[in-house]
């Protein structure tokens, strides 16, 4: 498994991007700033304007259940609380890369 | 051809972002499809030229290229980028972290960043690379760039792919600079001290300057007993003299410059001539890195099948009567190579 780390602070544009030109299975997102509806949805919405399909989007931070589902109805795969292990994320990509 | 590589090889020709991304992917995972592709794109390629950054991880390479490219995409040129980092011995995993100092100018124009983990495992790393720069070629970059940590042989290798080649150091990177070997300066043809407000960047500058001038008092020693044609035809001394720099890349200092020697460097190798000279060089060295590998496969996989094979390995590993290189020459010898 390869990690393309981008850094903190990238516009969902720059995500989108990013996931084009490293043609990746997996884009995960990482939020703390409560702004996880709005910028997900442009994630989304930018990986869906470009047809990049097929890959796993998953989000990880402090995220309300009810958010979460909204999340999941959006396009998410699937979004990881607080205290989740990294062998449960890793497993979780095992299990569905590929599969979409 | 296949269909799905017909078009994949189509909507490359279109400057279709994604199909670049794709045709990389199969380079990467060494897929069946890639060398079709290479060789169908092939007679594309030669036209974009190929700078080398190489550098210890901490020396600020990845910064100093952002704003190199930063400057070079102002003029309207077309940059791709391969981004080389070490994947982990035990899982084969890597992180790739040469991105994080991408500033966004990927979103305008065609600049095109791509990171590679060096798992493309033994000797295949450099013949991979290769494949990567001549797709981006193909693709129509006018510039690409091979950015690489430099530890090891397998590093050397693959700057060995570019035409022009950066190195670039810092202060009191002491050790770091043996494990780079000397034959850095041999191979390097522009020097950059980047970081070079910290303390000891001068003496540096004063060291590299002086083994330069050693390398270079060698090569004329060694070559003056020759004849003049064999001289020309191999290292050109009156030439190009590889600058040192400084630069500090945090705060965009000293960057114009090197950009400015870059492109110098980039001229001097087309009217010397030394940039077709660079390239039969490394073509050559690829040709026969393939030839190598094709002809032990195909011989690996003969001796495999023949009947005594099985039995020459009793006989190497449990009756003790034959040592492995006996045990080689004899299924070789069967060969008529």
């Amino acid at each position: 498994m390869e990690v393309i780390y981008m850094g903190l602070y990238k516009t969902p544009e720059e995500i989108v991007e990013a996931a084009i030109q490293e043609d990746v299975d997996v884009v995960g997102l990482s939020l703390l700033s409560g702004a996880h509806m709005t910028i997900v949805s442009k994630i989304v919405d930018g990986l869906k304007k470009h047809h990049v399909e097929g890959i796993l989007i998953l989000v990880g931070g402090i995220v309300p259940e009810d958010d979460a589902s909204e999340l999941t109805e959006m396009g998410v795969d699937k979004v990881f609380g607080p205290g989740t292990s990294i062998s449960e994320i890793v497993e979780f990509i095992e299990k569905n890369v590929g599969g979409k | 051809m296949s269909e799905d590589l017909e078009e994949l090889t189509r909507r490359l020709r279109d400057g279709e972002k994604k199909a670049l991304a794709r045709a990389i992917t199969l380079i990467e995972n060494g897929r069946p499809e890639a060398p079709k592709l290479v060789k169908e794109i092939y007679p594309e390629t030669g036209n974009a030229e190929i700078v080398g950054i190489i550098g210890t991880p901490g020396t600020g390479k990845s910064t100093l290229l952002n704003e190199v490219i930063n400057k070079w995409a102002d003029e309207g040129v077309e940059i791709g980028i391969t981004a080389i980092d070490p994947s982990s011995a035990f899982t084969g995993g890597a992180l790739l972290g040469d991105r994080v100092r991408m500033s966004g100018r990927e979103l305008e124009g065609r600049v095109f960043f791509r990171s590679m983990g060096s798992r493309g495992a033994s000797g295949g790393l450099s013949q991979a690379t290769g494949d990567v720069v001549k797709v981006m070629d193909a693709f129509g970059m006018d510039i690409i760039f091979i950015e690489t940590v430099g530890i090891g042989q397998g590093d050397v290798d693959i700057f060995r792919i570019a035409d022009s080649r950066v190195v670039v150091l810092m202060p009191e990177i002491g050790d770091e600079i043996q494990a780079m070997k000397a034959g850095i300066y041999e191979i390097g043809d522009i020097f950059v001290i980047n970081k070079a407000d910290l303390e000891g960047s001068e003496l540096m500058a004063q060291r590299i300057r002086t083994m330069l001038e050693m390398e270079r008092g060698k090569a004329e020693e060694f070559y003056s007993g020759l004849e003049v044609s064999e001289k020309s035809a191999s290292v050109d001394l009156k030439g190009w003299r590889p600058p040192v720099l400084m630069t500090i890349a945090k705060e965009g200092k000293g960057v114009d410059k090197l950009l400015e020697k870059i492109k110098k460097h980039l001229n001097y190798l087309r009217e010397s001539g030394e940039l077709e000279r660079r390239r039969e060089k490394c073509r050559e060295k690829e040709l026969m890195e393939v030839v190598r590998d094709m002809a032990a496969a195909r011989i690996s996989k003969k001796v495999k099948t023949k009947w005594t094979f099985k039995n020459i390995i009793k006989k190497v590993a449990i009756d003790r009567e034959m040592d492995p290189r006996t045990a080689a020459e004899k299924l070789i010898s069967e060969f008529n190579l």
